[in-house]
């Protein structure tokens, strides 16, 4: 699942994930993302923090109080504020990467890597 | 003059004692809570507690009139001393690095030596045999025994180690990284002076002990420089922090002089100078705040603005780049070769825009680093797959050599990290012309060391010293180049602040050039 308010960005993910056969869904803002969580079951959660109405923090948080903690959670932003990058992962967020430095492959690569080390640490 | 009777009954020493604790206990606080991540940071706090501590029992030490108390006292004391050499030599270790791995004999040998000895210093077991106090002019004066010879052993061993590691630092280290070091070695000097004279010939040759319970004063130095010292890179905040101090201070004094004046006119004058005493220090604690509020507003607006070009930056690529893997049908070259030239500028913007967010921090004393363990292999991965345009568009050969059956684990900032690389390979691609460019990682000695080595325009003797300083360009008229000057710079200091080594080499002129970057290896149990 991927929640994200940028259209581009979410066309330019969309397109890269489906290639490497990943199932993609899409959401606009944080709160569309939270009610649709149960429904989807995704199996990662590409989250941006700058988004109208609930951002990233909001959706992190909201998704602690609910006990979603079994799946990984990727902030793709590109605030580099170690302040923010601190912020997101004691709010439960997996790793944070700079969206600017990652594109196509490069960014299925690195997701994969994430979650594979999440489910792996999980058993 | 009734009111200065009161002076007398002053215990000066209790009030000496009382100012360094809560002086101590100020700097150590602000260095603490302002970077607690930073390893220098977490020893200067726990060196300034075992020294607060070690003030305190120094204290009592010469007050208890009971040989009983006193025997306790000195246990403590001696108990403290260990630690207090121990907390000083893991702080010189570490000095002046944000990230920077203890060696493992430190776990395995220093530490419980420490425990060891500091434990059988305060249980009966050695200091039963001192059996006798005679207390000389509040002195006491212990019989030897040999858990005092095992104690001064150690502690002398730990405080000389710690003494031989800044020493060592000093001969290592250049600019910013050497004046710390200087900083926290000359405080440490005016601390050893004053503790040499007032704890020792004062006491030993002269016999007088006056000055003996002001240990903790003593102190005072090594820690206020070392603070300083820890924030050499942040003026900005020291200089509020010493503005507020300062004018706190004026005005105590300047409100007991009024308490005291003896005539009407003096009363009158010292209102007077009371009231300028406050007006100016608010107008200055302002003034200072106002400059730092400046700097976060000018901070948090560099953020924003970098947010804000980073993500049209980041659909541009996005698209460029499923143009180029033929996501949308097939390319001609023509096309190919417009496309990369949008990925290179989209790269170069990036990486501007780091650069001068990179200095803005530097310059507000706002960098950080968050310390991660990870795979050096990985990252340089990220790095070249980035640059393989580059490498493309120049026509010139971007390879790695690397074992890639093993992982080269380092323990420091993930992201500087790839910036330290980044910068290191951009700088190579711009000063090669033709040729290859080849990046290395190897496991040696207990370091991961990363070679960038190219068969570019090479670096000439008298350009070699300023590489790595700020805005420093080789060769700007032979080779056309864009970029902020400062790459290197952040490179070297990234690497330095955590505990690393950079370094180039070149034969010279058209002789092409290496990069070296190292830091020490992680060992992780399988």
């Amino acid at each position: 699942m991927i929640v994200e308010d940028n259209k581009d960005l979410q066309e330019i993910y969309k397109h890269s994930f489906e290639k490497f056969q990943y199932e993609v869904v899409l959401k606009g803002d944080g709160l569309e993302g939270v009610e649709s969580v149960a429904e989807v079951m995704p199996d990662v959660i590409l989250l941006d923090l700058m988004m109208p109405g609930m951002d990233g923090f909001g959706f992190l948080k909201k998704m602690r109080d609910s006990g979603w903690i079994s799946i990984p959670i990727v902030v793709c932003s590109n605030i580099s504020d170690v302040e923010t990058v601190n912020r997101a992962i004691q709010a439960g967020a997996q790793d944070v990467l700079l969206k600017v430095d990652y594109s196509g492959k490069q960014l299925v690569d690195k997701v994969s890597l994430i979650v594979d080390d999440f489910y792996s640490k999980k058993k | 003059m009734d009111h200065f009777s009161f002076i007398d009954t002053i215990e000066f020493d209790l009030v000496g004692i009382f100012v360094a604790v809560i002086g101590i206990l100020v700097l150590a606080g602000i260095v603490f809570l302002r970077s607690k991540n930073s390893i220098t940071s977490r020893s200067f706090f726990f060196f300034s507690l075992v020294t607060i501590f070690w003030g305190i029992s120094n204290y009592f030490l010469y007050k208890f009139s009971d040989p009983q108390d006193s025997l306790l006292a000195l246990r403590f004391h001696i108990f403290l001393s260990i630690w207090h050499a121990y907390a000083f030599f893991q702080l010189a270790y570490v000095f002046p690095y944000a990230t920077k791995p203890l060696p493992i004999w430190h776990r395995y040998a220093l530490l419980p030596l420490a425990f060891f000895t500091s434990t059988l210093l305060l249980v009966p077991f050695v200091f039963q045999e001192v059996s006798n106090f005679i207390p000389v002019d509040e002195i006491i004066n212990p019989e030897k025994s040999q858990g005092i010879i095992l104690a001064g052993v150690v502690t002398i061993t730990f405080f000389a180690a710690g003494i031989a590691v800044l020493f060592r630092r000093i001969a290592q280290t250049k600019g910013d990284e050497r004046r710390q070091v200087m900083l926290m070695f000359t405080g440490m000097s005016l601390t050893a002076g004053l503790l040499l004279l007032f704890s020792f010939i004062l006491p030993i040759g002269f016999k007088n002990f006056d000055f003996v319970p002001y240990g903790a004063l003593f102190i005072f130095p090594v820690i206020v420089f070392t603070a300083y010292a820890i924030y050499i890179v942040e003026l900005f905040h020291v200089k509020n922090i010493f503005a507020g101090m300062f004018t706190f201070f004026l005005c105590i004094v300047s409100l007991i002089e009024l308490v005291v004046a003896d005539t009407i006119e003096q009363l009158l004058l010292r209102v007077a100078v009371f009231l300028l005493t406050i007006v100016i220090g608010i107008q200055l604690v302002k003034n200072t705040f106002e400059i730092e509020l400046a700097n976060e507003q000018k901070s948090e607006l560099m953020s924003f603005a970098t947010h804000e070009i980073r993500t049209p930056i980041t659909v541009m690529r996005g698209y460029a780049s499923m143009l180029l893997d033929g996501d949308r049908g097939v390319i001609n070259s023509e096309v190919k070769d417009l496309l990369q030239k949008i990925m290179i500028a989209g790269n170069d913007v990036t990486t501007l825009l780091s650069e001068y967010l990179d200095k803005s921090k530097i310059e507000l004393g706002q960098l950080e680093y968050v310390p991660s363990t990870f795979d050096v292999g990985t990252v340089v991965n990220e790095v070249l797959t980035i640059f393989q345009i580059h490498a493309e568009q120049k026509g010139i050969a971007l390879t790695k050599m690397v074992n890639t059956n093993r992982k080269y684990l380092i323990h420091m900032d993930r992201a500087k990290f790839k910036e330290i690389v980044t910068n290191i390979i951009d700088n190579s691609i711009k000063y090669t012309p033709r040729g290859s460019i080849t990046v290395t990682i190897e496991s040696k000695k207990g370091y991961i060391l990363v070679t960038v080595s190219d068969t570019g325009v090479g670096i000439d003797k008298e350009v070699m010293p300023s590489l790595f300083k700020e805005f420093s360009r080789a060769d700007l008229q032979k080779v056309n180049i864009l970029g902020t000057g400062l790459g290197l710079f952040l490179a070297k200091r990234f690497t330095e602040e955590q505990g690393g080594t950079i370094w180039a080499e070149s034969e010279g002129k058209d002789m092409g050039s290496e990069f070296y970057v190292q830091f020490p290896e992680v060992f992780v149990k399988q």
